[in-house]
């Protein structure tokens, strides 16, 4: 399928300054919110209303955007210590019990000669919680300071890790089905670890976060910076 | 409160934009940031119904149904998704039980059976009760379904215990991978342009 790029005309505003950032008119100034749920654009003398089509919430931003997202943010640091340090499972054979992390299970198959498994775990259970941690602190500290650099680039980026937080829910989908397939009575059962309960809390908590970061306030600080 | 009909604002950076006719296979960007702004409408509200209808149906059989099978020294033993489950509850891991749940059954399930309702009732022109509601809690639902994550899983779990014994893909994995296909045919059409169902065909 072709995709044609267009663009739209955007409305000039009035006391239009040569600034890259202010060049453009913003809904907030117009005084217009647009619903986040069914997409309908009004014009409101007042907030706190509600979108006359789908009678959702009417908000210009998320609201304590800020606040929030540095909350889940924090507990999902907290988090992350025990879901690394933490086994996720336990083997238990008749000889021995054996405690795996999440890096010892990547380097397992490393060993093992499954080096593209040992990338795509490696990338989905470790790149991705520890990246989209740093990411969402660097865009939270960059709009907090109204940081004009790169504001194209970083809405880039919050698009990314919304997409990707996702994948690393894998880990903790492995564990569920190696607990529920290896339970052979007398011989090898594998059991679920504490890590796996604050890995899939990391995951949840990341996933919050993101959701509660609204990249137009970016935009805004860098306008009135 | 008035609503304005020939504007559109970007989600991502809030500038707001004329609106101008697309025809097929154009989209528009926002011209501030680059994100899109819309695409062109190709109505494809018809293929919907059917669509999750079969994802409904497939769904039951992958739940159903074992997922993997393994045989190690003459015992077998497989798992279903609900199983597993019951064992991660029982091993005190009852936040990976639920979380597993909302992620691989609660949300795909709840996201087919709401698309189905909703289309249904826009396609016989019949007012159903709590529409609304359903379009709501589908967009609040999307997020957490992660049946195609959970493909991956199986992967990964079929490879890790491929060493040690030897592991049968179940009925259920092939109707997985029917259900992650078609949702993800389901979420190419975005939720928000279930809101406008009625609106496109009285125009």
């Amino acid at each position: 399928m072709k995709i044609k790029r267009t663009k739209h005309q955007y409305i000039p505003s009035e006391s239009s300054t040569q600034d890259s950032v202010t060049q453009m008119q913003t809904a907030k100034n117009l005084g217009v919110v647009s619903c986040h749920s069914c997409g309908k654009i009004w014009r409101v003398s007042q907030l706190e209303k509600k979108c006359l089509h789908c009678h959702a919430d009417l908000y210009m931003r998320k609201p304590n955007s800020f606040q929030r997202c540095w909350a889940y943010l924090i507990a999902a640091w907290l988090m992350y210590i025990p879901a690394n340090l933490m086994p996720i499972m336990v083997t238990r054979t008749l000889f021995d019990t054996e405690k795996s992390t999440i890096l010892s299970g990547i380097i397992y198959f490393w060993v093992s000669g499954e080096w593209s498994l040992a990338i795509i775990v490696f990338i989905a259970s470790f790149l991705v919680p520890l990246l989209k941690m740093l990411s969402l602190m660097f865009l939270l500290v960059t709009s907090q300071y109204g940081c004009a650099w790169g504001l194209r680039q970083r809405t880039h980026l919050y698009k990314v890790l919304e997409f990707i937080g996702r994948w690393s829910m894998l880990d903790v989908f492995v564990v569920a089905l190696l607990v529920g397939l290896v339970q052979i009575p007398g011989y090898a059962s594998i059991v679920p670890g504490a890590g796996i309960v604050a890995f899939s809390a990391v995951v949840v908590l990341t996933m919050l976060a993101s959701m509660s970061y609204d990249p137009r306030l970016a935009w805004d600080a860098a306008e009135h910076k | 409160m008035q609503e304005l009909h020939d504007v559109i604002v970007c989600e991502y950076c809030d500038a707001i934009h004329q609106k101008t006719t697309l025809s097929i296979d154009e989209s528009a960007y926002c011209s501030r940031c680059g994100s899109e702004l819309e695409l062109f409408d190709q109505q494809p509200n018809l293929h919907l119904l059917p669509l999750s209808l079969a994802g409904i149906m497939l769904f039951i059989i992958a739940n159903a149904f074992p997922i993997l099978e393994m045989e190690i020294q003459g015992q077998t033993n497989n798992v279903t998704l609900l199983g597993s489950l019951m064992l991660l509850i029982a091993d005190d891991a009852s936040l990976v039980a639920v979380l597993v749940l909302i992620t691989t059954v609660f949300s795909p399930f709840m996201h087919l059976l709401l698309i189905s309702y909703v289309t249904y009732a826009s396609q016989k022109h019949i007012q159903l009760p709590f529409v609304n509601f359903a379009i709501h809690f589908l967009q609040a639902m999307v997020p957490w379904g992660m049946v195609e994550v959970f493909m991956l899983g199986i992967l990964v779990a079929f490879i890790k215990l491929g060493n040690l014994a030897s592991i049968i893909p179940g009925i259920a994995l092939w109707a997985f991978i029917g259900v992650s296909i078609l949702i993800t045919i389901i979420i190419s059409y975005n939720p928000k342009n279930l809101w406008h169902i009625d609106e496109n065909k009285a125009h």
